[in-house]
């Protein structure tokens, strides 16, 4: 199974906001997108599932291109996972993994066992079972972000879309959600494109890593290739200083200073 | 929680989902018996039923024409317009997420209100008929939506943002004109503020026959979509992600919304307070989800307003007070207890 993004362009009326976007994710993979703030990493994500309609270029899911299907199609593939949702109504969190059966289901058809046991088995991968009665409004964030992960997974896709999924929240759960993507990844052969803005998370957790400047792919390949000292300093404009950490074998990035604050 | 307790938790859900129905719909037909009982004139519940069945006649004639011609008209209308406000104003809370939402705030109430001041005003009423107010405040509904909606456009979308303001503006500007004709309407002012304030007092079977087809299937229409408007709870982009169509789904539900709106105000006039509340009520009561929020708030609203229409047809006998004073003195209170003991109005 594989994703590949064709030479996007997308502009937001007069502005441009992507330009000549290539690149696949294959099953299993975990594809880190990176950049400064307006460097159209959302805007990337939001073109892969069609929500915002690319100017040129095309999205393939194992060579079909996307553009033929409509939403529910779509949404049977492709899952997304918000920047940190507040949800304000009194669902319990059963009823919103169930609302992940929705592309599934016909108007009028009511939820089979099949599709409750499908949400279990959401629950149960993402440790939210304990809470199915609970109303959403009441959990914890690291706890309703789990319950959205869920949410996604329900609608069985292929590929998981993730916002900043671990914005918000405390260290130990940016971890536990970071690792149960990275997991869904291995274990269920999911692709998982992931928008952060935490370059530690990103480049210790993604097996490739996508850099944008102005909505360009200025930088694409292996977290070490990707985060280097002359990336970061040419396209967040600071000055870093990079060392490895033996435990977590992956790159550890220390600002040091900001190369425009002239003040 | 073990994995048939899930399975248990599903299907006691709906059970008591069918169970509120059937409760509710049971206490709606209850009260619109009791309620064709009750009137300056008390007929005593055997002889109602023998009546409606047309059982070998043993009262006076004038009890067929109060039941039949007078209440039983009167009791339908008050409960399709009932019905049709309180799903009208769920869909609206629903769709722009707001609690301030009801039925009339796209702006329908002050054009259809411009509609039948002008009807009022230029005695159409006299050349077309006793329905040429109801079908000029109708008419003139659908113009004032059509115009919203289309003001809002842009490009394909309509953000209910822009719906909003557009909906306040044009409904202040139809206001403007209602004013306009009040103040210059001289001997027919009378009529244009009693339209104003609702109520069923002009009710008839052809009124009945009017609005029974429209607001029957705008409310089924719009119950076709009671998952979508779960979901488009979570906002318009997740709904997006979850393969609902928002923009299509707005549209149809904004549609039977307007429809069944403008068919209930052409037919009693601007009865505040149903639409905005009721659904309120519900929610605190059954929950969020609108597969059982839709039929709850349909049946409620109906309860209500027959209620509320038989007390201002009795209250003040043999004369009557405008339906709308009772709807709110009632439910408001009632409403506010509500808030205050579970602390906060869900889902805001």
């Amino acid at each position: 199974m594989k994703l590949e993004i064709n030479g996007i362009d997308f502009h937001y009326d007069s502005v441009k906001a992507l330009e000549e976007i290539t690149f696949e994710v294959n099953e299993g993979e975990v594809l880190g997108i990176i950049g400064p703030n307006g460097s159209g990493k959302s805007t990337l994500l939001r073109c892969i599932n069609r929500v915002l309609e690319p100017k040129i270029g095309s999205v393939l899911i194992d060579g079909e291109n996307i553009s033929g299907l409509d939403r529910r199609e779509i949404a049977r593939n492709i899952g997304v996972v918000p920047q940190s949702s507040t949800i304000h109504f009194p669902f319990t969190v059963f009823d919103i993994v169930l609302m992940g059966r929705t592309p599934h289901l016909g108007r009028l058809d009511r939820e089979t066992s099949k599709d409750l046991e499908i949400a279990k088995n959401a629950m149960t991968i993402t440790n939210t079972l304990h809470l199915t009665d609970r109303p959403i409004d009441e959990v914890s964030g690291g706890e309703r972000q789990r319950v959205i992960i869920a949410r996604a997974l329900a609608q069985e896709p292929k590929i998981l879309l993730l916002d900043e999924p671990t914005l918000h929240l405390d260290i130990n759960h940016q971890l536990e959600i970071i690792e149960l993507i990275k997991r869904l990844a291995r274990k269920n052969r999911l692709i998982a494109v992931l928008v952060s803005h935490d370059l530690n998370l990103a480049n210790r957790y993604s097996d490739r890593l996508i850099l944008l400047r102005s909505g360009r792919i200025f930088s694409i390949g292996k977290p070490e290739d990707v985060v280097t000292k002359e990336n970061i300093r040419e396209v967040y404009n600071i000055e870093v200083d990079i060392d490895h950490n033996k435990k977590t074998n992956s790159l550890n990035v220390v600002p040091i200073s900001s190369m425009d604050n002239k003040l | 929680m073990k994995e048939s307790n899930m399975d248990v938790l599903h299907s006691k859900k709906r059970l008591r989902w069918s169970l509120i129905i059937i409760g509710l719909a049971f206490g709606l037909i209850l009260t619109a018996i009791i309620a064709l009982t009750i009137g300056p004139v008390n007929i005593p519940v055997a002889t109602v039923f023998k009546i409606l069945f047309r059982f070998p006649q043993s009262w006076p004639d004038s009890y067929n024409v109060i039941v039949m011609d007078v209440r039983l008209p009167r009791i339908l209308l008050g409960g399709l317009v009932g019905s049709a406000l309180a799903v009208a104003g769920c869909a609206m809370q629903g769709l722009f997420k707001n609690p301030m939402a009801s039925p009339y705030i796209l702006g329908i109430s002050s054009g259809s209100a411009f509609g039948a001041s002008l009807a009022i005003v230029l005695g159409v009423g006299m050349a077309a008929g006793a329905l040429a107010v109801p079908l000029m405040a109708f008419i003139f509904a659908i113009v004032t939506i059509l115009l919203v909606y289309n003001i809002s456009r842009v490009g394909g979308r309509v953000p209910v943002e822009t719906l909003l303001l557009a909906g306040i503006a044009v409904g202040a500007f139809f206001g403007a004109q209602v004013s306009l004709m009040k103040y210059f309407a001289g001997e027919e002012l009378r009529s244009i503020v009693f339209w104003l304030m609702g109520g069923f007092w002009a009710s008839s079977w052809d009124k009945v026959a009017i609005a029974f087809p429209l607001i029957l299937l705008g409310v089924a229409a719009i119950m076709f979509f009671s998952r979508d408007l779960n979901i488009m709870l979570m906002g318009e982009d997740h709904a997006l992600d979850m393969g609902i169509n928002v923009e299509s789904d707005k549209k149809i539900i904004l549609i039977f919304a307007s429809l069944i709106t403008a068919a209930a105000v052409s037919v009693s006039g601007i009865i505040g307070f149903v639409g905005l509340i009721i659904p309120h009520i519900m929610r605190i009561i059954v929950g969020p989800d609108h597969r059982i929020l839709l039929p709850a708030s349909c049946l409620v609203g109906a309860l209500f307003l027959i209620c509320a229409d038989t007390i201002a047809r009795t209250i003040i006998q043999p004369t009557e007070l405008p339906v709308g004073i009772i709807t709110a003195s009632f439910g408001a209170p009632f409403f506010l207890y509500l808030l205050r003991k579970r602390k906060r109005v869900t889902g805001w």
